[in-house]
């Protein structure tokens, strides 16, 4: 019975997941002549290599970014007796699930030459010349961390509120002050949390397109842009096989580390 | 510092991240609503021009009726298949039940770039491209995993005596099943085939790379910025916001009640 429960969805996958990584991994070591096969010749290409680095730079500093900024909002949630807790959480799946496109489109208005943006600082006199943020780096961050903070602090409350508030108290009730309890207790024991939400914000970050082609124009490509400009201009496919493969190889490290680092409970919470 | 200003501090620093999350999202609202060719803010006048475009315009309202069927082709194959394979995962012990619980939540993990161009260059040896088929079929291995996580989670968190008891009662597999696991599985299944509507519905990257001609709404709007801006996209990003919102509020509602049930179902037991 179980087998042929599953069975339907072994075929899917086989045909429209596992056969096209097949497909990936032979057409990029089908190379560039001789021994060189797809993977180490783009790691001998200077723009790849670049872009790599960008990708994970980007990568890193948005994850950050959500971190920080996502951290105490958890907190505020977490804090939240538990009939509230969902109200609160509602204002933060709201926009976590509507569309990356729409989402993304609404940015380019607001920080377009004639956006919202530029329309206040004009107004507020703090410029008298329309600024330039689109296509930049701070255009593609704040994209990026508009569609990526709700997972941070959807995993974060989830470890909050499972921890025991008792040991904060007790801290206190010691004598901690309250930066000490929080610094040396509550903080520790949402370790977990931190991890498991950095390290999911950093492999979903890994594989953004849509935003960076829309905000961060074609100074700021990464990866997923670079393998979208392979085969739809170049009509190179080797080197779109070879640069998907190091992007799937970058995040399969990453998640190997997550799960090393984080026990599984805590991981799939909020993960969208 | 003392506590009453901390959770002060807190409070704020919330309203204000939840500004920055929805702002953009309650900006596009009076920009769909605009007169002007332009879209510039505050409008000038009000009007319902763009709308009138999306739902007129043949080359718009094809793309939100074609995004709609696959859609809510994409939901049904991945209900059926998502349930089914979270009961052999999670009740028959399938052997490497974990292992076929991570080929089934890969898609959300793995970039949608690099499952695009493996199904694109497979496809176009096949000849599979521009079919609706594909597409659908597409779009359904990564909508399918939204269904396995929430059935499956709700699966475990059912109580299987209830099922057990039905067995020894008289019923059947297949009547104890339709008589007591799947009506107690409703909300999750209902969430799910939101999830994976929504899945379906938004994806950009798959549909780019496998569709060809058929433009699907995300497409169309996709194509549109790339040429000029239409205020016609503020008017379709729009409608994509609210039914995002409605389908929120239904998988919501759906888990809620099915959490009140539990409840319930755990306070009478």
């Amino acid at each position: 019975m179980a087998p042929l429960l599953a069975a339907p969805l072994l075929l899917l996958f086989a045909i429209f997941f596992v056969v096209p990584f097949v497909e990936i991994m032979r057409i990029s070591f089908a190379g560039k002549g001789g021994a060189w096969t797809g993977v180490t010749w783009l790691m001998s290409s200077p723009v790849f290599v670049l872009v790599f680095l960008n990708t994970l730079k980007l990568a890193l500093s948005v994850t950050l970014i959500c971190l920080v900024l996502g951290y105490p909002a958890a907190c505020f949630i977490a804090g939240q007796p538990a009939s509230r807790r969902g109200i609160y959480l509602a204002l933060v799946l709201l926009p976590f699930w509507t569309s990356v496109l729409v989402r993304t489109y609404t940015w380019s208005l607001v920080l377009g030459r004639e956006g919202l943006l530029n329309a206040s600082l004009i107004w507020l006199g703090i410029t008298s010349e329309p600024q330039r943020f689109m296509f930049t780096p701070l255009a593609v961050h704040l994209g990026m961390v508009q569609i990526l903070l709700p997972v941070a602090i959807l995993t974060l409350v989830g470890v909050m509120t499972e921890l025991d508030a008792g040991l904060v108290r007790a801290a206190r009730v010691l004598g901690a002050s309250p930066w000490r309890a929080f610094w040396h207790v509550y903080l520790p024991m949402t370790k977990p949390g931190i991890v498991a939400a950095a390290m999911l914000l950093f492999i979903l970050s890994l594989g953004f397109y849509i935003t960076p082609a829309l905000l961060g124009g074609p100074r700021h490509r990464t990866i997923a842009n670079l393998i979208d400009l392979q085969v739809n201009q170049m009509n190179d496919w080797t080197a779109a096989s070879a640069m998907a493969l190091v992007l799937l190889a970058t995040t399969i490290a990453a998640v190997a580390l997550l799960r090393w680092l984080v026990p599984e409970r805590n991981l799939y919470g909020g993960a969208r | 510092m003392s506590p009453r200003i901390v959770r002060i501090a807190l409070g704020v620093w919330f309203c204000a991240i939840v500004f920055f999350l929805l702002f953009p999202l309650v900006f596009l609202i009076p920009l769909s609503f605009n007169e002007s060719e332009i879209l510039s803010f505050p409008p000038t006048a009000w009007s319902l021009r763009w709308y009138r475009v999306l739902f007129t315009d043949a080359s718009w309202s094809g793309a939100l009726w074609l995004s709609v069927k696959i859609g809510v082709l994409v939901t049904i194959l991945s209900v059926a298949i998502g349930t089914a394979s979270a009961l052999a995962i999670v009740r028959h012990r399938l052997p490497g039940a974990g292992l076929l619980y991570g080929l089934a939540i890969a898609p959300l993990i793995v970039p949608g770039i690099v499952i695009a161009l493996g199904m694109f260059m497979l496809f176009a040896r096949l000849k599979w491209l521009e079919s609706l088929t594909t597409l659908v079929l597409a779009h359904t291995v990564v909508a399918v995993p939204y269904v396995i996580v929430v059935v499956s989670a709700a699966l475990r968190n059912l109580d299987e005596t209830i099922e057990r008891a039905a067995r020894v009662l008289g019923a059947g597999p297949w009547r104890s099943f339709m008589l007591v696991t799947l009506p107690a599985l409703r909300p999750a299944i209902l969430a799910g085939a939101m999830f994976a509507f929504f899945a379906s519905f938004d994806d950009l990257i798959i549909t780019l790379f496998v569709s060809g001609a058929i433009e699907t709404l995300p497409l169309r709007i996709w194509n549109d910025l790339n040429l000029r801006l239409d205020p016609t996209v503020a008017a379709a990003a729009c409608v994509m916001v609210a039914m995002s919102m409605i389908g929120l509020g239904i998988a919501e509602i759906a888990r809620s009640a099915g959490l009140r049930r539990l409840r319930t179902e755990q306070a009478d037991g």
